[in-house]
């Protein structure tokens, strides 16, 4: 369902933040506006890396800030923020990036999946199901997915260009011979509406069938390296692979030590010193949502 | 719980920040650093921040400095950051370096220069003493009288122009746009224009420069430099606003502007390229504040940027453009490499699960196995004499060996029929068989119960029919079955028959003796040679006899 207009939220145009001295989230609308055009091209062409004219944020490259970037250009008053970190609302990074938006926005934020309009995450999508209306936002460390294959910039463009993929399938050929199985573990390339191949950002493999036909729109902003590029809602994401060798997800023998959930992906933690380890969910606010309702893992896996 | 505390909340970085900024102040007895004292004391330091920072504002660099409790690379990011937040107003013209009000002009290409040499402030030619004096306070030092004529000063290469001996400086090669391409606006696009390429390496961090600009002296990429001239001085900064439509100067800033000249271009002409006689070529750098090291390198290293334009072969990493430019800036090195600091469990949990997984393939199906010893005999007959190597031929079996061929060639199955394919061209005995015999008292050497091959760490006789053994560089054998234990083991050894023929539970005959292979794809095979297993598709089936 699209929300009623009057519910559309207009990013706010020159208002003041609250932080003396700078403009609302930061940048100046300027910058603003020559992200959101970045940001549109985007979304006409999924999957499709578009350059931007990325600018140092308070925060290091390498620390969000391009997520950061593109959340400062489509954030507005009445948004509602979540920022994830490995899939938790508590860890440094994700509670100083929240803490910088409360800082120059002042905007109300939320640790509820579904509460939330906005949500930037690093590694993780929740496993809450997105729905229609919100945007996703993803903090892209390498945006290529051909780097590791080809260093220079301009033999990859080309490459898109040409839809020449033969390189990365024939890596993932060469995984299948020296290990038996696809190695690839977390930013797991995917084609997008059959077109670009594309990286999905350092999320678990775990992650990716939740990229195909989300509801939601999903923006990935790289900002060291000066690229956005999106998914728009109800796009075909594939996970790359054989078809004597389909793509397929991590599972856990283990239930999450606090709310039993079987379908969520697990953290091992270590909790003593003779190697003893605990399984509990990675996204805090999906296994405290379960806890309350009343879901207790220890009868499970005891 | 315990996990809690590898996760920090708001109050872990206030409490941080609180801690860094009263590290930072130290001891509240010694007087604290004032920004005239950074600016004044430190100038070398403010320069560099400016420089790399892009802004040019001594105040303002002095703060970043004295906020980054004294790390350089810290303050150029606060300043870039800060600039993040200024709006741009206005490009400026041209400057005019040739107007430049000196404070040091060398050049080292000509004994004396028009307008002359001019050493001004330098440690060049200071002997590097500790100068235990300064550590005193209340130094005070006088300035010697110096020529202060503010006349504008040709650069000494221009000289080379007069002759055509330079290659002149033209807008070849840069954007043609009316407006200068914009690094702190635009995204760098590859490949750049030597306009785009001199601003990233203005930016570009002092040390990454000067290694590279280094590398290209001691042979990747020589361009064989001299330094035509190196001036620092203060330059007016003109804009001329649209709406004003005539030229105001805004500031005086200091730079440092240095010219490189390098060897030779030049070439006879063909239909495509426009013949240039012999000539110098030109590497510019320009920074903000006395910052001579950096200029140096930077001029040297767009020099080198420059091979694609003069036909030079790219043969060391400061001639690759994108390699230089992708990899010069500090605030984005610094954040990359920094950022491995912040939580990455999710995906070393995804790491994890895999590695634990791809261990337990690995313990499931020992994979891997080494040739112990590699045997042939030309002569039919029981044992085979160890070799240095065996040559493996495709289709036949082992070169010079008296089982090899396209056909069967044991003298036994040969009796029975003769057209039979040799499905038994090659025949591999596991060590540990050897092993587990002499044990039980016999006496057996690798080659002496007719293998070619002995293997050790492969459970040959629990491969499937059809495996692939990948066995040196190139070979490939293809398992076909067991051998049948025959009388010819007791005749060797009393006894041995019974020895590798043992039943299963159910009272199957079992034979333990060693497999039978055909060489798909022929090569050399050597004693510790590699061999890798791969498995036929399933379902699979257990080796019989052959």
């Amino acid at each position: 369902m699209t929300p009623p207009l009057d519910k559309i939220d207009i990013p706010a145009k020159g208002k003041p933040s609250p932080e003396p001295g700078f403009n609302f989230a930061y940048l100046d609308e300027q910058t603003k506006r020559s992200i959101r055009r970045a940001l549109l091209k985007a979304v006409a062409i999924p999957g499709h890396q578009i350059p931007f004219g990325s600018r140092e944020m308070p925060m290091s490259y390498g620390w969000g800030t391009g997520g950061i970037q593109v959340t400062a250009s489509v954030i507005g008053q009445n948004d509602v923020l979540k920022v994830i970190d490995q899939g938790a609302d508590d860890t440094t990074n994700a509670v100083n990036i929240r803490r910088f938006f409360k800082r120059v926005c002042q905007v109300e934020t939320t640790e509820s999946t579904a509460k939330a309009t906005l949500i930037q995450t690093r590694h993780r999508i929740p496993e809450t199901p997105l729905q229609q209306g919100q945007i996703m936002v993803y903090q892209v460390p390498i945006p290529e997915p051909l780097r590791w294959i080809e260093p220079s910039e301009v033999e990859t463009r080309k490459m898109h260009a040409l839809e020449e993929y033969g390189p990365m399938y024939v890596k993932l050929y060469e995984d299948i011979t020296h290990f038996g199985h696809i190695a690839t573990a977390y930013d797991y390339p995917v084609m997008v509406n059959d077109r670009y191949m594309m990286r999905p950002s350092p999320i678990p493999r775990f992650d990716n069938p939740k990229l195909d036909m989300s509801p939601a729109l999903q923006l990935f902003g790289a900002g060291r390296e000066k690229r956005i590029y999106a998914i728009p809602p109800y796009t075909k994401v594939k996970s790359l692979d054989f078809a004597d060798h389909p793509f397929s997800v991590e599972s856990w023998d283990k239930a999450c030590e606090f709310c039993g959930a079987t379908d969520s992906y697990l953290d091992e933690v270590v909790i003593d010193n003779d190697g003893g380890r605990m399984w509990i969910c990675s996204d805090t606010d999906y296994c405290s949502r379960r806890q309350s309702e009343g879901e207790d893992g220890t009868t499970l896996n005891d | 719980m315990s996990y809690v505390a590898a996760k920090g909340g708001e109050q872990a970085i206030l409490n941080a920040e609180a801690l860094l900024q009263s590290k930072r102040r130290g001891n509240p007895d010694v007087p604290e650093l004032s920004l005239e004292q950074i600016k004044q004391q430190m100038a070398l330091a403010v320069n560099r921040v400016m420089c790399e920072g892009s802004l040019y504002d001594p105040d303002l660099a002095a703060l970043a400095i004295k906020q980054s409790w004294g790390d350089l690379v810290e303050a150029i990011f606060l300043l870039r950051a800060y600039r993040t937040t200024l709006p741009r107003l206005y490009y400026s013209q041209p400057l005019e370096t040739n107007t430049m009000h000196l404070q040091r002009r060398i050049s080292a290409i000509y004994k004396d220069v028009p307008g002359g040499q001019k050493l001004g402030p330098s440690f060049d030619y200071i002997h590097r003493l500790l100068d235990f004096k300064l550590a005193a306070e209340d130094n005070r030092f006088v300035t010697p009288e110096t020529d202060t004529s503010s006349e504008s000063v040709p650069r000494a290469i221009d000289a080379l122009n007069s002759e055509g001996l330079i290659q002149l400086e033209s807008l070849d090669g840069h954007n043609q746009t009316p407006e200068p391409f914009d690094l702190t606006r635009q995204p760098l696009q590859l490949p750049a224009a030597r306009d785009a390429r001199l601003q990233n390496l203005a930016r570009a961090d002092e040390g990454f420069l000067l290694s590279l600009a280094y590398s290209t002296q001691r042979g990747y990429g020589n361009s064989h430099p001299f330094a035509g001239e190196i001036r620092v001085g203060e330059v007016e900064v003109v804009i001329c606003p649209e709406e004003l439509g005539f030229e105001v100067a805004i500031a005086d800033i200091t730079v440092t502007e240095v010219q490189m000249v390098n060897q030779f271009q030049g070439h006879k002409g063909n239909s495509e390229i426009r013949s240039v006689p012999p000539q110098f070529t030109r590497g510019y750098g320009l920074t903000f504040g006395y910052n001579e090291r950096k200029a140096m390198s930077m001029a040297i290293v767009d020099r080198a940027l420059r091979a694609n334009e003069f036909g030079e072969a790219i043969q060391g990493p400061a001639q690759d453009a994108e390699f230089v430019m992708s990899h010069s800036d500090s605030v984005e090195a610094q954040g990359f490499v920094q950022h491995l600091k912040l939580p990455h469990y999710i995906d070393f949990q995804a790491e994890l699960n895999l590695v634990r997984k791809m261990r337990a393939d690995y313990k499931q199906s020992p994979t891997r196995g080494i040739v112990k010893a590699v045997s042939c005999s030309g002569e039919h007959g029981f044992s085979k004499t160890n070799q240095n190597s065996i040559r493996l031929i495709p289709g036949l079996g082992v070169e010079g060996d008296a089982h090899a061929g396209v056909t069967i060639q044991h003298r036994s199955r040969v009796a029975k029929d003769p057209s039979q394919p040799n499905l038994r061209q090659v025949h591999l005995i596991h060590e540990e068989l050897h092993n587990e015999l002499n044990q039980n008292g016999f006496q057996i050497k690798p080659g002496q119960m007719g293998e070619n091959i002995t293997t050790a760490g492969i459970d040959l006789l629990g491969l499937p029919v059809g495996t692939q053994l990948h066995v040196g560089e190139t070979a490939v054998i293809k398992v076909t079955g067991l051998r049948n234990p025959c009388q010819q083991l007791d005749a060797f050894q009393e006894g041995l028959t019974a020895a590798v023929l043992d039943r299963d539970v159910a009272g199957n005959l079992l034979r333990k003796a060693s497999v039978m292979g055909i060489v798909l794809i022929g090569g050399e095979v050597f004693p510790g040679d590699r061999i890798h297993i791969e498995l036929p598709p399933n379902p699979h089936k257990p080796l019989d006899r052959v």
